[in-house]
């Protein structure tokens, strides 16, 4: 069933008709504001608050959001985290052309990684590097996987050229594999001294 | 006339990992990673990220799910 028919189940009262809503898309708005808050509590407290909104929002017959309904959550999560840190002034926008020690610290490699998907230290770590992206390319990665949102959406949402967000994109991608690497090449060496 | 931007191959190789070409330009792109090997090494890889990061996001506690469809009921 597509959401935009759950959406108008649930405006007819059908109230199971949000639990799939929220069961199909509470990981990406828990995971979207997370990797901006950087805090589980936090992040629970907030997902419950777009949750509501959301809620408000459908009730009150103001939802209007063409079908896209995984963009318009997503989007509602992002600047809800965002707002709330900026209002806290606990915020810090990391830019692009700030160095991180972080790069070159986590132990962890591509190759064992492949090996071993499942791995829940692997994805705990992989929440660690994305939580300390630059915010730029943070912001393409969580719009692109979560919101399910295309390049070009992103380029427009955001005020750049498509060649910006893809560029942003590949950085950010670029930069979580070389901080998965340094010890895979360790590794290689270690045994390769054995 | 607006001038239609071109895409770099950089770029490019980023719409293919995430599935927004169209079939043909997909079949194209397929060609070349055939024949260079580092192309299709930096598919690899980048792929793998991406795989990676689908696979670390998280879910929110039993009480906040709770909290949110005791509130959608009301």
């Amino acid at each position: 069933m597509s959401d935009a028919e759950l959406v108008s189940l649930y405006q007819s009262n059908n109230d199971r008709a949000f639990k799939v809503l929220l069961n199909r898309y509470k990981t990406k708005v828990y995971s979207t504001i997370y990797f901006i808050v950087k805090d589980r509590d936090l992040a629970d407290d907030l997902t419950q608050d777009v949750f509501c909104k959301v809620i408000d929002t459908i009730r009150g017959g103001r939802y209007n959001e063409n079908g896209k309904f995984q963009q318009w959550v997503v989007r509602v999560a992002h600047n809800l985290a965002i707002d709330h840190y900026r209002k806290n002034k606990k915020y810090q926008m990391v830019r692009e052309d700030e160095d991180f020690e972080l790069f070159n610290l986590l132990p962890i490699s591509v190759e064992s990684a492949e090996k071993t998907l499942e791995n829940k230290e692997t994805h705990k770590m992989l929440r660690k590097l994305i939580r300390q992206l630059p915010f730029e390319q943070k912001q393409v990665l969580l719009m692109r996987h979560f919101a399910g949102m295309t390049f070009q959406e992103i380029a427009d949402m955001t005020g750049v050229s498509i060649n910006t967000a893809l560029g942003r994109m590949r950085y950010a991608l670029i930069n979580l594999r070389k901080m998965l690497t340094p010890i895979y090449a360790y590794e290689e060496n270690y045994y390769q001294r054995q | 006339m607006r001038m239609k931007k071109t895409i770099t191959n950089d770029n490019e190789m980023l719409q293919f990992v995430y599935g927004e070409f169209s079939p043909a330009k997909n079949n194209d792109f397929k060609t070349k990673m055939l024949l260079d090997n580092s192309l299709y090494e930096e598919f690899r890889e980048l792929n793998l990220v991406k795989q990676l990061i689908d696979e670390s996001a998280i879910c929110p506690k039993i009480t906040t799910l709770k909290n949110i469809l005791a509130y959608a009921k009301a």
